[in-house]
């Protein structure tokens, strides 16, 4: 069986009409008519959260199983790993990646590719380091994407996207990213002559910079999408405050933006749909579609991903997977479900589990095949070097850290805890050991800083208050201690270390 | 997109963002000292900056220095006076 593994960067599950009539945060319709009818194919997941956050850590939790946020951050695919295409390979598929996500090929990455029988990497997203010229790119795109200096060359320098996209035009869409990263797998699909494969669609759109051609650009605004004084890249934090302050005008520009790229992304992902169409394939490819997390546009005063409480438009992800050999396939699977599954689920629809399963997932497949109604208690999620969050299904617990409690870090590698696109930096107070629970090679282990994302304990009803706009922890006591025991067993069965635990002060008691 | 379009802080008080990258311990406790509302990113996506100085986002402008100390207007030698 072929399996195609399509992720949609930063994909808010409630812009789409499979979930939602119109999106959470806007009174219009956002237009996915594709995506809507995959939906129509396949089975719909309502309850599936992200793990470890955000962008790297979710893609080492889908190609090498591992929930690694209680252990590690942002960084590479560790010796002891088998990642997916690795596993397929052993299997006897051919592995193809298409992407234009350059996380890939940056500092405190590697490992990600390097399985794959072949790839093809779209260059020039966000802060890729692609283009040398022009060194002063157009003052209005500078302006549109808050560029701090005209000829910025610093790691992560947003003068760098300008310099990405100064021949590229904004009438045809064909120039843009997406349209170029699911054209490049129409393609694959179309010609591809091996018997099995597995290929990994990894599109960085809907990801920042929301900088789109015609006709997106002006579809859900009625502004001028080239005006230099509206961002298509706005910056992080609080929307009335600091340096995410926003006028109205400007975070509905930024929504809109964000809009149309979505209905962007869906035309093209459309494309390779008409490719599966044309060549047959439906009976004998499995094809799943998700996101890594999502972004919030105002939702509680925040924009951006990196500071907020990781409220549900962040950690509440779309999937939908088709299954040619479920012939009892639900329409919608209302179980809880988390990314880590997706790893022993490709594996499965594969048949190559023996070359690379790993303990912290569960396969989607029963579910699937609609052979059982039950599938795990909990979904833990959360980034590096914070705090925690554990949800049944139904309530959304999340546990802070308190910053003066130093992080610790796992792993094969030495490298900046923080600063993970900066050169990487020798640890001079690591200790090495054998710390993983499931593996025997030792790895380093140090010291980083904590960041509190936000102070108190908060819980939420989801069922009742979707948009967790009331925090539940004064009124509900017993539901606040029960999620906290419910945090404490998840970690317990990781195996998550001690000093994660202890820095939370969570027991993690049985 | 300025700050000056939108409300000042309901306190009067500035708005003080810094990455935690570019603090050390003692740094990261004296910013949050100061007079003012401090947040700590894990990243404010101004690595080049970062990387070469010392920076805070007052405000929701990028202010840099030789250090913290003077950015948060104290001298090195613990003077108020810069």
């Amino acid at each position: 069986m072929n399996v195609l593994m399509i992720s949609i960067d930063s994909l808010r599950r409630d812009f789409l009409g499979a979930y939602r009539d119109t999106p959470r945060i806007v009174d219009y319709e956002v237009s996915t008519p594709n995506l809507d009818r995959f939906a129509e194919r396949a089975t719909t997941f309502d309850n599936h959260y992200a793990g470890s956050l955000f962008c790297m850590p979710t893609r080492r939790e889908w190609l090498a199983g591992v929930q690694e946020f209680p252990w590690r951050g942002w960084g590479p695919i560790e010796p002891f790993d088998t990642t997916v295409p690795q596993a397929a390979r052993e299997a006897g598929l051919f592995t193809q990646l298409v992407t234009d996500h350059y996380h890939y090929f940056q500092h405190g990455s590697s490992g990600y590719y390097e399985d794959f029988n072949a790839f093809e990497f779209i260059r020039g997203h966000e802060f890729d380091a692609w283009q040398s010229t022009p060194r002063y790119p157009d003052e209005r795109m500078l302006e549109q994407v808050e560029a701090n200096e005209a000829d910025g060359v610093g790691f992560v320098d947003r003068a760098q996207y300008a310099r990405n996209v100064a021949d590229f035009d904004e009438e045809n869409e064909e120039e843009f990213f997406a349209p170029k990263v699911f054209s490049d797998a129409a393609e694959f699909v179309e010609t591809a002559e091996w018997d099995d494969w597995f290929c990994y669609v990894d599109s960085f759109d809907v990801h920042q910079p929301f900088h789109n051609p015609e006709p997106y650009a002006s579809m859900y605004t009625d502004e001028d999408p080239r005006d230099p004084n509206l961002s298509v890249w706005p910056q992080w934090g609080q929307i009335d405050d600091g340096q995410g302050a926003m006028t109205e005008r400007e975070l509905e520009f930024a929504r809109a933006q964000f809009a149309g790229t979505v209905t962007m992304v869906d035309e093209w992902f459309g494309r390779l749909l008409d490719a599966l169409d044309e060549q047959d394939l439906w009976g004998e490819t499995a094809v799943i579609v998700t996101s890594d997390h999502g972004y919030s546009l105002g939702d509680h005063g925040y924009i951006g991903k990196v500071f907020m409480p990781l409220y549900d438009p962040l950690a509440q992800t779309p999937l939908f997977v088709h299954h040619p050999g479920a012939d009892e396939a639900p329409d919608r699977v209302e179980e809880l479900t988390a990314a880590i599954d997706l790893h022993p689920t490709m594996l499965e629809l594969m048949d190559a589990t023996e070359h690379g399963d790993h303990p912290h997932g569960k396969s989607l497949l029963p579910l699937l095949r609609g052979k059982t109604e039950e599938h795990r208690d909990w979904a833990l999620y959360g980034e590096w070097g914070s705090g925690a969050c554990v949800t049944d299904g139904r309530y959304t617990y999340m546990h802070p850290c308190d910053p003066k409690e130093m992080a610790t870090c796992h792993s094969a590698r030495m490298q900046g805890t923080r600063g993970i696109f900066l050169p990487p930096e020798g640890q001079q107070d690591a200790e090495s050991g054998q710390y993983l629970p499931y593996t025997d090679t030792p790895v380093w282990r140090y010291e980083g800083a904590s960041v509190q994302r936000h102070e108190s304990p908060l819980l939420f009803d989801t069922k009742r208050d979707p948009e967790q706009s009331e925090n539940l922890i004064e009124a509900k006591p017993d539901e606040a201690k029960r999620l906290r025991s419910l945090l404490g067993q998840a970690l317990n069965e990781l195996g998550a270390p001690d000093t994660f635990a202890e820095r939370l002060g969570v027991s993690t008691d049985a | 997109m300025s700050n000056s379009e939108c409300e000042p802080a309901a306190n009067g008080r500035p708005t003080v963002e810094y990455c935690v990258n570019n603090v050390t311990s003692p740094e990261r406790a004296l910013i949050e000292e100061c007079d003012g509302d401090t947040v700590g990113y894990p990243c404010l996506e101004r690595c080049g900056t970062c990387q070469q100085t010392s920076f805070l986002v007052v405000d929701g402008e990028l202010r840099r220095e030789e250090s913290h100390r003077k950015l948060i207007g104290q001298s090195d030698g613990g003077d108020e006076s810069e």
